[in-house]
């Protein structure tokens, strides 16, 4: 009796011990952002990656890798930081309405879209506000570009003869004639034009620029450690 | 390969139709609905801590997200991105946390640390430490990043290798200073051998063969690779190439490979000189020498139009500066195949039509009414003839006269003003002379009606106003707005507003009848941020007092961030002379923080210097015939040795002991000396020891022992005052005379005495005065009491003006009176020689030698001062042209005028002086005015060639003073009762000075 008297003070000592060194219950903090890339005297902040991840989930059911994103953000920083400098206009809200109206007629009803929306956690002010920002850019870019880009007859003859007549036979269809066809072409070739110009101007100018990449773990992302 | 670039998605999305985005499925935006649960939540609290958890700003108030508003991703994301901004963090994280109450958002932040001092250590000279640290490119005060520190290095061993250390080897440590957040970067250097000159692969396209061109690169195996080397090789070569008139030559020698395993560097010199050029002028002579200086075709080493039109036009300007107004100047260029051994020769023929030989005789000005002709005058660079001088005139001077005085009128409002020259040849009948009338017509002056200041709070119109000079009723013109644009914005800059704009408008106001034309002026500014100072941090420092730094800091935490503080801090800072270097920036400059912490960095000088030289002396201290003060010259070798410490204690004071020494002269001096003594920055301390053992007079030699403590109270710009307590003990000893024919003035003696001189300078330029004053006083008293051989005082001032009185033409004057008087039981033949009043010589009385005004020993005949003293001086400076000098040289007219007398009693404006005179029975003995008191106000006229060197001028005087004195002196002054003659002082004088007469 007695020895279980004292078995069950030093249990309950320890027990109060214990409550008394342990911490007081703390609201469990979440992490909701941080700098996953620092260019120039700017960041890419983990939000915007997550932003971007769901974005292309919502089109396309599935998004890049964290480094992929992380790129495409640093390289739509580089244009849209050039856009700005330049005073280029920002799109008017007709355009921006028509191309959200674009990806919501791409789901087979408002409904699906919207469970869509909550499924990848967006809502549709985000993704106004993303779309305004790609058009801003890509607008930008065929501004920038396509001017310098001159597309010859014997061109689209060319892709005609050596990419749309094979590909469309390969399909067992019947090729349109090319004066049919010569404007398609002539568009695609500049938007091409463009993205190899786009290309180069990227490779030419991040190497230029101050870019720093943290390490990406989006569950656990942790302060840097180096002064 | 096009459509897996990210960036392809733009089009997708904006309809123009890449495909894209293959990729693998993301695992970070498992968590994107954390976004959505808290969108929309209340926020109660917004935090920021440190990643210990310590909190730094508990109730933030000035972010995007606000407390007691609805969470938004975007608006938490845009305060992230502001903090990052300010530049105080280098990482931030968001968080949240779900109290009872609501959301609580804490920034968790790591805080920036910034460049502090950069130090390289272990290394060789060159590069020396301060290029090892700028090839870096570490701004002070910038974020530090440790990635950066690879590009760094990169650029410091880049340096080392352009100096020949391929085989350097860096390291780096860091030392954070966590209180300050300021990160001191140690670079270690182990420089290696220096690398050697290695193959030198020739590119050569000349005529000279290979063996002379390597002769000239001078680039030898054993020649070590340093940037100096290289660049003195093509230098030679280059200075080479022209002399021989190849004056298009181009030289490179650039680095190839480096071979580690022999430590040489492979170079390539590339020699290109293909064509020789010959100059030849053609209508007139003129000197190599001069024609190399006026085309610049030999200084530039190249031949194109726009140097060949360039020295068309030096020569044109050159002749006309000779008088030949009219001179007109070709060239042609022409090719001689036969003429060059070694090549084509392009020959350059400069022809000149001189015309007739001219001389501006005047100058006039017609139509002026707001401006005087002396104003106007002086803002011309045409110069009439004058006195050994041609004048200065030219058609290209004249045209640019022309425009100086439209631009003058213009500043003042008469923006319709039309200014013309009229130039009469052969004036008033004598051929070549010229002389220009400048015409006016005014037109009307605009005047400002009204000035509106829009736009500035934190700046009152009435302090603006203090810097703009268009002010309501003032002259308007685009020139004063422009002023006062400058003005305003220093004004903002200095009150810490480095992005204020500044715009002005100008409207025009109807006429009114009677009135000139009226404008109404508005200054719209756009003050932008101010900038503060947080904090000032110091460092750097490893023996000085940090006191000593701090307090001559002129930013202040919590005041503007000015400009003019951070420049008057550095020239304080470097005035103390214990700094090599002074760093002032403000920390995290490109942050948007509006409160700056203010980084001083400062790197000591060395502190030990030592000095030492070889040298022989000759000196001869009396004549060279033979008589009393006959001396034969003497040699004798000279050392000199100097050492000074710096920063003796740490308080920006210095030692300094200096010896030199020769059988003829010896002289040590020890000095100490501390600014901002008393910690009263404008009292300077300085004590010096001195010994001097020289044979300064023929009779005997002089040994001086003197300790001296002055405190220099600097009052103002103007004003300084110097308090001295100064110990002297003088001896004579090898007296050169018996005994009983000592003088009583050589007898040993000492003086003490306390010293108080004001000082008040008002010269432009004390070296080479043309306008101001210069006042001097100064009192001495010397007494038993305080270790002094005679009580006495002496008193001394002296006032100098100089008058400008037109271009180059100054009329500078001085006068000097001084008295000295014993007191106590002290005589007025107990007052020691040294101390007595001497004159005499280039910066004194002109009509005497050196020290040779005034009493004489009656005994040897040589000056031994005097107690009184007053000395005039009158100088008309004038500009002159002499031939090889030009216009560097001016002339001066003098008139010196005054003597030392015995006592101030015996000062006397009499011209005649006294005349001893001889019995007539024996023409040995002197009967009346044998003391040689020689009390008589001598007159001197002269005249002064004056070269002007940057440093002051140099003169050359010529005096002949209009009354010099007999005196009598001893045939034999070895023997006592010598008989006597007189002897005349010289009459005439030649002295060569550095420096202002007076």
């Amino acid at each position: 009796m007695r020895a279980a008297f004292i078995l069950g003070f030093w249990f309950w000592l320890a027990s109060s011990m214990v409550a008394i060194a342990a911490p007081r219950h703390a609201p469990q903090a979440q992490i909701v952002d941080g700098i996953v890339a620092r260019i120039e005297d700017d960041i890419i902040t983990l939000s915007e990656l997550r932003e971007l991840a769901a974005y292309q989930k919502l089109l396309d059911g599935r998004s890049q890798s964290n480094e992929e994103l992380r790129s495409e953000l640093i390289e739509q920083w580089v244009v849209n930081n050039a856009a700005t400098t330049a005073r280029f206009p920002l799109p008017v809200g007709t355009e921006v309405d028509r191309e959200l109206s674009r990806v919501e007629n791409s789901f087979p009803s408002a409904a699906a879209y919207e469970r869509r929306l909550a499924a990848v956690g967006l809502t549709s002010e985000t993704v106004r506000r993303v779309i305004k920002r790609q058009i801003y850019l890509a607008r930008y870019l065929d501004y920038k570009f396509r001017s310098s880009i001159q597309v010859s007859d014997i061109a689209i003859e060319n892709y005609y003869r050596e990419h749309l007549v094979p590909e469309l036979q390969a399909k067992g269809q019947q090729a349109p004639p090319l004066a049919n066809v010569t404007d398609q072409i002539r568009e695609l070739l500049i938007e091409q034009g463009v993205n190899e110009r786009t290309a180069a101007w990227f490779d030419e100018t991040k190497p230029r620029m101050k870019i720093e990449l943290e390490p990406i773990d989006a569950s656990t992302i942790k302060l840097g450690n180096q002064p | 390969m096009i459509s897996n670039r990210p960036w392809a998605a733009l089009f997708l999305l904006a309809g123009i139709g890449l495909r894209c985005l293959a990729g693998a499925v993301a695992q970070a935006q498992t968590t994107p609905a954390l976004a959505a649960q808290l969108e929309g939540r209340q926020v109660t609290a917004i935090r920021i801590v440190d990643q210990s958890g310590e909190g730094l700003d508990e109730n933030v108030s000035d972010l995007p997200l606000r407390s007691n508003q609805p969470f938004t991703l975007e608006a938490e994301r845009e305060s992230l991105r502001q903090l990052y901004r300010t530049g105080r963090y280098a990482d931030i994280q968001a968080q949240a946390s779900d109290l009872p109450e609501g959301l609580r958002v804490d920034f968790v932040v790591r805080r920036n640390f910034f460049i502090n001092a950069v130090k390289v250590n272990g290394l060789r000279e060159p590069p020396s430490d301060s290029v090892a640290v700028s090839s870096m490119r570490l701004g002070l005060g910038e974020p530090f990043r440790e990635s950066d520190m690879t590009a760094a290095l990169d650029r410091l061993k880049s340096a080392l290798e352009d100096e020949g250390l391929y085989q350097a080897k860096l390291t780096y440590h860091l030392v954070p200073h966590p209180q300050t957040q300021q990160m001191d970067i140690i670079v270690q250097v182990v420089p290696g051998e220096r690398a050697s000159v290695g193959t030198i692969n020739l590119i050569n396209q000349s005529p000279f063969s290979d063996v002379e061109i390597h002769n000239h690169l001078k680039l030898k195996p054993k020649t070590r690779a340093t940037s100096e080397a290289l660049e003195r090789s093509v230098q030679n070569s280059r200075k080479w190439l022209i002399g021989r008139g190849y004056l298009g030559a181009r030289v490179s020698v650039v680095r190839g490979m480096y071979q580690p395993d022999t430590n040489r560097v492979a170079l390539q010199a590339s020699i290109f000189a293909q064509l020789k050029v010959r100059v030849q002028v053609l209508g007139t002579k003129i000197s190599e020498s001069t024609l190399r200086s006026l085309l610049p075709i030999y200084e530039e080493g190249a031949v194109d139009e726009d140097l060949l039109q360039e020295g068309r036009r030096n020569l044109r300007d050159y002749m006309q500066r000779q008088g030949y107004f009219d001179a007109e100047v070709d060239y042609t260029t022409s090719e001689d195949p036969a003429e060059g051994q070694q090549g084509s020769t392009e020959v350059i023929t400069y022809r000149m039509e001189l015309g007739s030989h001219h001389r501006l005789v005047g100058l006039a000005f017609s139509g002026n009414h707001y401006f005087r002709d002396d104003l106007l005058r002086s803002r011309v660079r045409l110069q009439p003839a004058a006195f050994a001088s041609p004048g200065r005139f030219s058609s290209g001077q004249l045209t640019s006269d022309v425009a100086s005085l439209s631009e003058l009128y213009q500043s003042n409002g008469f923006r319709d003003v039309q200014v013309s020259s009229d130039l009469m040849d052969n004036y008033h009948g004598h051929t070549g002379d010229l002389f220009v009338t400048f015409r006016i017509r005014e037109g009307l002056q605009t005047r400002i009606a009204k000035l509106t200041l829009v736009g500035n709070h934190a700046l009152k119109n009435e302090e603006l106003s203090s810097v703009i000079g268009s002010t309501a009723g003032q002259p308007y013109s685009d020139l004063n707005v422009a002023g006062d644009r400058d003005n305003v914005l220093a004004l903002y800059y200095d009150q810490g507003f480095p992005n204020a704009q500044f715009h002005a408008t100008v409207d025009d106001l109807p006429a009114r009848t009677g009135e000139g034309p009226r404008v109404d002026l508005t200054y719209r500014i756009e003050e932008g941020q101010q900038l503060r100072v947080a904090q000032v941090l110091v460092g750097g420092y490893e023996h000085s007092h940090p006191s000593v730094i701090v307090r001559e800091i002129q930013l202040h935490p919590g005041g503007p961030m000015s400009e003019s503080a951070v420049v008057e801090t550095q020239r304080r800072l470097y005035n103390l002379g214990i700094f090599g270097r002074v760093a002032i920036a403000p920390q995290n400059p490109q942050g948007s923080d509006t409160s700056k912490t203010i980084d001083v960095l400062v790197d000591e000088a060395r502190r030990y210097t030592i000095g030492y030289g070889l040298g022989l002396e000759a000196q001869r201290l009396g004549t060279a015939s033979n008589g009393p003060v006959a001396e034969p010259l003497n040699f004798s070798p000279r050392g000199t040795l100097e050492f000074t410490k710096l920063n003796l204690t740490g308080r920006a004071d210095s030692l300094s002991f200096k010896v030199r020494a020769s059988t003829l002269q010896g002289r040590a001096l020890l000095t100490y000396s501390s600014s901002n003594h008393f910690i009263l920055p404008t009292f300077t301390l300085l004590l010096t020891g001195t010994y001097v053992k020289a044979r300064d007079v023929q009779t005997f030699t002089s040994t001086r022992e003197e300790g001296s403590a002055q405190l220099t109270d600097r009052r103002s710009i103007l004003t300084t005052l110097l308090y001295r307590l100064v110990y002297r003990r003088v001896q004579a000893t090898d007296l050169q005379v018996a005994p009983e024919q000592i003088p009583l003035f050589n007898q040993p003696t000492q003086v003490s005495f306390f010293s108080f001189t004001w000082v008040r300078d008002r010269r432009d330029n004390a070296a080479d005065p043309a306008r101001g004053s210069f006042n001097t006083f100064d009192i001495d008293l010397a007494s038993k009491a305080i270790g002094s051989a005679a009580s006495f005082l002496r008193a001394t001032y002296q006032n100098s003006t100089y008058t400008h009185l037109g271009p180059r033409l100054v009329f500078a004057r001085s006068t000097r009176l001084g008295t000295e008087k014993p007191f106590a039981d002290s005589t007025e033949s107990d007052i020691p020689l040294p101390e007595r009043f001497f004159a005499g010589g280039g910066t004194t009385l002109r009509g005497f030698g050196l020290n040779q005004a005034g009493p004489r020993d009656p005994v040897t005949g040589f000056p031994v001062g005097g107690l009184g003293m007053l000395i005039f001086n009158q100088q008309l400076q004038f500009p002159m042209r002499l031939p090889l000098i030009g216009s560097r040289a001016s002339g001066g007219l003098f008139y010196d005028a005054g003597n030392v007398f015995n006592t101030f009693s015996h000062i006397t404006f009499r011209s005649a002086p006294p005349q001893p005179t001889l019995n007539l029975a024996s023409s040995t003995v002197c009967v009346t005015n044998c003391t040689n008191e020689l009390n008589y106000f001598s007159h001197t006229v002269g005249f002064e060639i004056r070269y002007h060197t940057p440093v002051g001028p140099v003169s050359i005087d010529l005096a002949y003073q209009l009354n010099p004195a007999n005196f009598v002196i001893p045939v034999n002054t070895g023997v006592p009762n010598s008989p006597v003659t007189i002897s005349r002082l010289p009459a005439f004088q030649f002295f060569v000075n550095l420096g202002s007469t007076f």
